[in-house]
């Protein structure tokens, strides 16, 4: 049978490495070296590789103009063209294992001490999430102002890194909005529980990147509980670093915050968190995975709960490794 | 109501932050060309800050080709540093033009460069009127270092501060030039407008 998903913890490739490419992505994205975007002789994310300003429409421009602007970031655009697609399709891994400017902030939140964390997960980040981006969007377009570039990830994070070795760099930081930046990055950031509320509540990247992932969420592959091994015990939601796992009643994953970090999937004591295709509904036995980490019941094919573990108790004497393998699993180690 | 809530909160401090003009940076674009150049808009700061951080984008225009001088012009003088933004770690994988001692080097038509203009004003004893040299005693006052050139005027000062304005502030029409160092001939000048006003904030 085809693997409908990731190997459990144990073998999965993006949740072992994901400091590593976390890492990587700042080696090569970042100062001293920015590798990647010395392919189109720049040094940072601002002009060709700007990913944010190219689709915000400022009052007075003209059609011709806003174009021009998707030519003059063309790697810009590229890379959110690149982003969003593969988020439908896969998941939100652009933010959660490849984005050089999420990653030091997340990166260094973990070497702050858990007493000088803030905490944010009582906010309802998509509502401030998507009130930031309204305003990012609608600001410049009626005249009162703009947060791009005034306020920006993309250029406030590459320059914390290069301040040390560049003086231009440094002059970015040294006024009142380069202050602000960086306050932002700490308070959200590397101060934040799970590094990640810049990312959640004012990356509007990011805020696009959660509608392609919202939107995709019944086509492509993403964060899924295994409902009938949820033993709600709550843990997923504690490690969760975007705070989308909501564990009121039946647990649920809000994909508007999700990122597939796999720190839920990595913490979960029963193994229900799976990377995969929406398998399972409530009160149905798909999303179960067999000794090869396999979904036995493919997308848009489910039995009964009851019929499941029917099949699989007739099958276990027999030694098989039948696809419902893991269901006899559990059921003799005293779960479902 | 809590997301309704939160969603109002977050449109009002956006809005406000989109607003807000602190007026110390700004940003100044502008082509360079044989014909002189063009700004694409004036570039509008407040008088009274301590410290303004221009910065200029341009694009090279064909056929220009050469080294330009970076220098800012107009008076009551200025003290100003000019950055440039070469990589850290240049692994020439690209060619692109480098900035060594207030001079880019090396355009060639449709290079693109950005440039970090730090503006001050000149710094004098508010006693005398002396230009601040580097034997100059420093004294605290309100935040900031106001520098005498002895200790007669730093007396005065300490008596009555309020007596002293702090110097010329810069005022009027300045401007980031460009020019050519080759022939001498100016390829841009962007205006730099001090006084009154709100700094102009086109960011891009």
């Amino acid at each position: 049978m085809k693997a409908d998903h990731d190997t459990p913890r144990a073998t999965s490739f993006w949740a072992r490495y994901r400091t590593v490419i976390l890492l990587a992505s700042i080696i090569l994205f970042l100062p001293p070296l920015a590798a990647v975007v010395q392919l189109t002789a720049d040094v940072n994310f601002c002009g060709r590789w700007c990913p944010r300003m190219f689709f915000v429409w400022r009052e007075g421009t003209s059609a011709t103009a806003f174009l021009t602007g998707f030519v003059r970031s063309y790697m810009g655009v590229a890379l959110v063209v690149g982003i969003l697609a593969t988020t439908f399709a896969l998941g939100r891994h652009w933010c959660s294992h490849l984005c050089p400017v999420a990653a030091p902030l997340e990166l260094g939140s973990t070497i702050v001490p858990s007493s000088l964390k803030l905490d944010f997960s009582n906010t309802p980040a998509p509502s401030f999430r998507y009130a930031y981006l309204s305003v990012f969007m609608i600001a410049p377009a009626i005249g009162i102002g703009s947060l791009c570039c005034n306020y920006c990830n993309f250029a406030a994070v590459p320059r914390l890194f290069g301040a040390a070795f560049n003086q231009g760099d440094l002059a970015y930081l040294l006024r009142f909005q380069g202050v602000v930046n960086l306050g932002l990055l700490l308070f959200l950031g590397i101060f934040a529980k799970g590094g990640r509320a810049y990312c959640n509540m004012l990356c509007p990247i990011g805020a696009l990147d959660a509608l392609s992932n919202r939107i995709g969420v019944r086509f492509g592959r993403r964060m899924h509980i295994d409902h009938s091994s949820c033993t709600n015990c709550g843990e997923c939601a504690r490690v969760c670093p975007t705070w989308a796992i909501e564990t009121k009643g039946s647990p649920t994953i809000n994909q508007l915050s999700c990122i597939p970090c796999r720190l839920c999937q990595e913490s979960c004591p029963t193994e229900a968190i799976y990377y995969g295709r929406p398998a399972s509904e409530p009160g149905h036995l798909t999303g179960f995975r067999n000794e090869d980490g396999e979904l036995p019941l493919s997308a848009g094919f489910s039995i009964p709960k009851g019929a499941a573990a029917f099949a699989a108790v007739r099958q276990a004497p027999c030694g098989t490794k039948a696809p419902l393998d893991g269901v006899h699993r559990r059921a003799a180690a005293g779960g479902e | 109501m809590k997301r309704l809530a939160v969603f109002s909160f977050a449109v009002v401090l956006s809005v406000a932050a989109a607003w807000y003009r602190p007026g110390d940076s700004a940003h100044a674009m502008g082509m360079v060309s044989v014909k002189g150049g063009k700004a694409h808009h004036p570039v509008h700061l407040p008088s009274g800050k301590d410290r303004y951080t221009l910065v200029v984008t341009g694009t090279i225009l064909p056929p220009y080709r050469g080294d330009t001088r970076v220098a800012v012009e107009g008076g009551p003088a200025l003290s100003y540093d000019v950055y440039g933004s070469d990589p850290v770690i240049d692994l020439g994988l690209r060619r692109r033009p480098r900035f060594e001692d207030h001079t880019l080097i090396g355009l060639q038509p449709r290079d693109r460069f950005t440039l970090w203009v730090v503006m001050r004003p000149a710094e004098v004893d508010p006693v005398c009127g002396m230009g601040k040299q580097d034997d100059f005693i420093g004294f605290a006052h309100h935040g900031r270092t106001v520098w005498l050139c002895s200790q007669s005027c730093l007396d005065q000062f300490s008596r009555d501060p309020d007596r002293f304005h702090a110097g010329p502030r810069p005022a009027g029409r300045y401007a980031v030039t460009f020019h050519d160092t080759a022939t001498d001939k100016p390829v841009l000048e962007i205006p730099v407008i001090f006084g009154g006003g709100e700094g102009h904030h086109h960011e891009g």
